[in-house]
């Protein structure tokens, strides 16, 4: 009996030794699993979602500059005269997080002579601002791309469209001078021929009346 | 007896000389218009686009944008490129019977001291017109400097000169200052016209193109009232209420007259 009840406990003690490692790796592993549940760190979250749910789970401790976004549009094409002035609406739009102060500027491509004035200059997502575009008589003519910058929240984003210069001059001319003696010349010039005309008939007749006399009074 | 005699047929003479000499002048004065134009009335819901801004600013989409514009409304269009735009063509206009006259054309008047008119295609001398040079219907005119120059119809000529009538047409001139004042649009008026539509102040091509194929889609496609699409057409150009050009303050915009034919819309053909 006694015999037994060794036997018994050597077997079971030779049992525990043996799988006393495998249950220690595995106490181990799962005691990590819960330690690092409760690390924020190692959570893996995605910095772009929006789920309301995501983001109650998300510590308060991470920043907001990272989750706010936005993009920014233009409306098209624009086309001026030189001397002119044309406008485009830049629309900046939230995308996500909170929103803060974005400011509009225009890069230092613009062509000579040229200017940018945003109204308004800075806002907050979503805005839209009047982007007008002044040029001067000097300046060049031609197609440019203009680049509009958006900066706010850390972010820099930006939209471009395309600036067409075309000649400023107006769809009118100028009264020019008539030359009254140059218009007149064909009438003048008849006038003139029919006036030789006669002057050349009366001599004529006269000389033809003149030598007829003469013959007449040698007759005599 | 014989020296009277002669006296008496050298008076004659000189006289008969000087009646057939008035009898030229007067033919030539008054058949100075070409007579070789011909002032056919067209058929119904025709559209005329008298097109003398392509000497220096052609711009092909807007001809094919308005084109397109005019026939979906069921109606067909006369374009006349630079080379047609003639003094004889201005001539014939009321008669030909177009229901809408758009003139895309330079025009003076936007410098000071400058009366309005209609600057043609057709180049200016001083054997054609005589009669209308000298009493002021007809000008010359520049549209570039050393360039040569052309011949423009005034209000007067419009009035006094052109042949037959509108048939309560609509008259869009885009180009510059053709509202500035009122005798432009008086003599179209006088002609029949029922509207007249017109810038007040100097404008761009790019600008007036812009402005008009908005105008005619307002009018042909939209059947919007005249006042309404002048509005409109007008604000695209974002000039208001006055502005300044080469140190001259004019108004901005598009203008109607009379204004009474605001409530004007142009039915589908």
């Amino acid at each position: 009996m006694l015999d037994e009840y060794r036997f018994r406990s050597l077997r079971e003690t030779h049992t525990i030794r043996r799988i006393a490692p495998v249950l220690f790796i595995i106490l181990t592993i799962g005691a990590l699993f819960i330690w690092s549940d409760n690390t924020p760190f190692t959570r893996t979250v995605p910095s772009t979602s929006t789920s309301p749910h995501t983001s109650s789970l998300r510590p308060p401790t991470t920043p907001a500059s990272t989750s706010f976004n936005f993009t920014m549009t233009n409306s098209g094409t624009i086309t001026l005269g030189q001397g002119g002035s044309s406008s485009n609406t830049i629309t900046v739009t939230l995308v996500s997080g909170t929103t803060q102060t974005v400011t509009l500027a225009c890069t230092n491509l613009l062509p000579l002579g040229a200017s940018c004035l945003f109204n308004p200059a800075s806002g907050s997502p979503n805005y839209t601002s009047t982007l007008t575009i002044n040029t001067l008589a000097t300046t060049p003519l031609g197609s440019f791309i203009i680049t509009v910058t958006g900066t706010g929240g850390g972010l820099t984003k930006l939209t471009q469209f395309a600036l067409t210069v075309e000649s400023g001059h107006p769809v009118g001319g100028a009264i020019l001078p008539i030359e009254t003696l140059a218009v007149l010349a064909p009438y003048i010039a008849l006038i003139a021929a029919i006036i030789a005309t006669a002057i050349a008939t009366i001599y004529i007749t006269r000389h033809k009346h003149t030598k007829e006399t003469i013959l007449a009074n040698l007759q005599i | 007896m014989i020296g009277s005699r002669l006296n008496r047929e050298t008076a004659l003479g000189i006289a008969g000389l000087l009646i057939l000499a008035l009898f030229l002048i007067a033919v030539f004065w008054q058949a100075s218009i070409n007579a070789s134009v011909k002032a056919n009335r067209v058929a119904p819901h025709g559209v005329a686009l008298i097109d003398e801004l392509s000497i220096t600013d052609p711009n092909p989409s807007f001809i094919s944008d308005f084109n397109r514009t005019v026939h979906q409304a069921g109606y067909w269009l006369d374009y006349y490129p630079p080379n047609d735009v003639s003094v004889g063509l201005f001539w014939a206009l009321p008669a030909l019977g177009y229901d809408v006259v758009v003139i895309r054309a330079h025009s003076t008047g936007w410098l000071p001291g400058d009366p309005i008119s209609i600057i043609t295609g057709q180049q200016y001398n001083t054997w054609d017109f005589q009669r209308e040079q000298t009493t002021r219907m007809l000008y010359r005119s520049a549209i570039e400097q050393n360039k040569p120059a052309y011949f423009a119809v005034s209000s007067k000529f419009i009035t006094q000169e052109s042949s037959g009538n509108f048939p309560g047409s609509i008259i869009i001139n885009m180009g510059c200052t053709g509202l500035i004042n009122t005798p432009m649009a008086s003599a179209f008026i006088s002609k029949g016209a029922k509207a007249y539509i017109g810038w007040y102040g100097p404008i761009l091509p790019y600008q007036t193109d812009t402005a008009t194929l908005t105008l005619t889609e307002s009018l042909f496609l939209n059947h919007t009232s005249l006042a309404k699409a002048v509005s409109q057409a007008s604000s695209l150009v974002a000039e208001a209420p006055t502005y300044q050009y080469n140190g001259l303050t004019y108004l901005g915009g598009l203008g109607l007259y009379p204004e009474t034919s605001g409530t004007m819309i142009i039915a589908n053909a």
